[in-house]
């Protein structure tokens, strides 16, 4: 299998199918990443991330001259771009109110418990987007979309204990900022 | 400490239990959308821009020459003055490298 740097070399002759090549081995980890920093709500926009950041790499290959990994280079475009995208979607966020809350407690079964859960749930999410930007994508990767510790961190270029000191920092802080808001994590 | 332990199991359960949800995953022909966007697309700004920077140097060539002619000028001076300034343009991306910076990165 041919290494990130020769098929770099390849685009930059003007190869497509080394590009193609490129992007077929990164996509997947550039979405989980976009997703990780827009959370839930915007799945499809991380889709969009993915694709932009791939048309922008495109653009500026010819000026990678190899000095840090493809990859990190990659990631690093795929987190700031989703971050910008961030800033502008955030008022799209969906926001389920106490109406929303009492239809659910009253169509479904288990009701009272179901609405509950729900609403915790969506305290939880709002507790997340409090915390700093790497925190909240640490906790997704970790817990939403099952990246592994050295995934987190080769996602977010830092090393693996950083990792750690992330999800435990973020764990910590969301547990007293529910416990401020009067939940219990229990 | 142990209280720390404690919470942090807690918390790490409660995470996994609500945070569960399906897992958005790309379209299997996203690599084919993504050649199919790049490819027409960069080709034909790359003419674009070629023909503005073309047009541009032009104008500015035959503006200059007018400016410095109607001041009074020899030719000598007014060719000196063109050929040094294509000259610098030139010698630019040896004398500075090639451009490494991305926006995003600065790799």
């Amino acid at each position: 299998m041919e290494s990130d740097a020769q098929l770099v070399a390849r685009t930059q002759n003007g190869d497509q199918e080394a590009f193609a090549a490129l992007v077929r081995r990164h996509s997947a980890r550039v979405h989980r990443l976009a997703a990780s920093i827009l959370g839930r709500d915007f799945t499809t926009d991380a889709e969009d991330v993915a694709q932009d950041v791939f048309v922008k790499v495109h653009h500026a290959i010819m000026s990678f001259r190899g000095e840090a990994e493809f990859s990190s280079w990659v990631y690093r475009i795929a987190f700031n771009r989703a971050l910008n995208l961030k800033e502008r979607v955030r008022f799209r966020r969906p926001h389920l109110n106490d109406m929303v809350l009492e239809s659910f407690a009253s169509a479904l079964p288990g009701p009272d418990k179901l609405a509950e859960t729900r609403e915790r749930d969506m305290v939880l999410e709002e507790c997340i987007f409090t915390l700093p930007e790497i925190y909240q994508s640490a906790l997704r990767l970790y817990y939403w979309l099952g990246s592994g510790m050295d995934e987190v961190a080769e996602l977010l270029g830092v090393p693996e204990n950083t990792a750690k000191s992330y999800l435990h920092r973020a764990r910590r802080k969301l547990h007293e900022l529910m416990k401020e808001r009067g939940y219990t994590c229990g | 400490m142990g209280e720390l332990d404690f919470q942090e199991e807690e918390i790490d359960s409660f995470l996994r239990r609500s945070m569960s949800a399906p897992v958005p995953s790309l379209p299997p022909e996203f690599d084919k959308r993504v050649i199919r966007k790049i490819g027409p697309e960069a080709g034909k700004l790359k003419r674009f821009r070629k023909t503005v920077l073309a047009g541009y140097t032009l104008t500015s060539a035959v503006v200059s020459v007018v400016a410095m002619r109607g001041q009074g000028l020899p030719w000598g001076w007014v060719d000196a003055a063109l050929l040094g300034a294509l000259a610098t343009c030139a010698l630019v991306p040896f004398i500075g490298g090639r451009s490494t910076r991305t926006p995003a990165t600065g790799h």
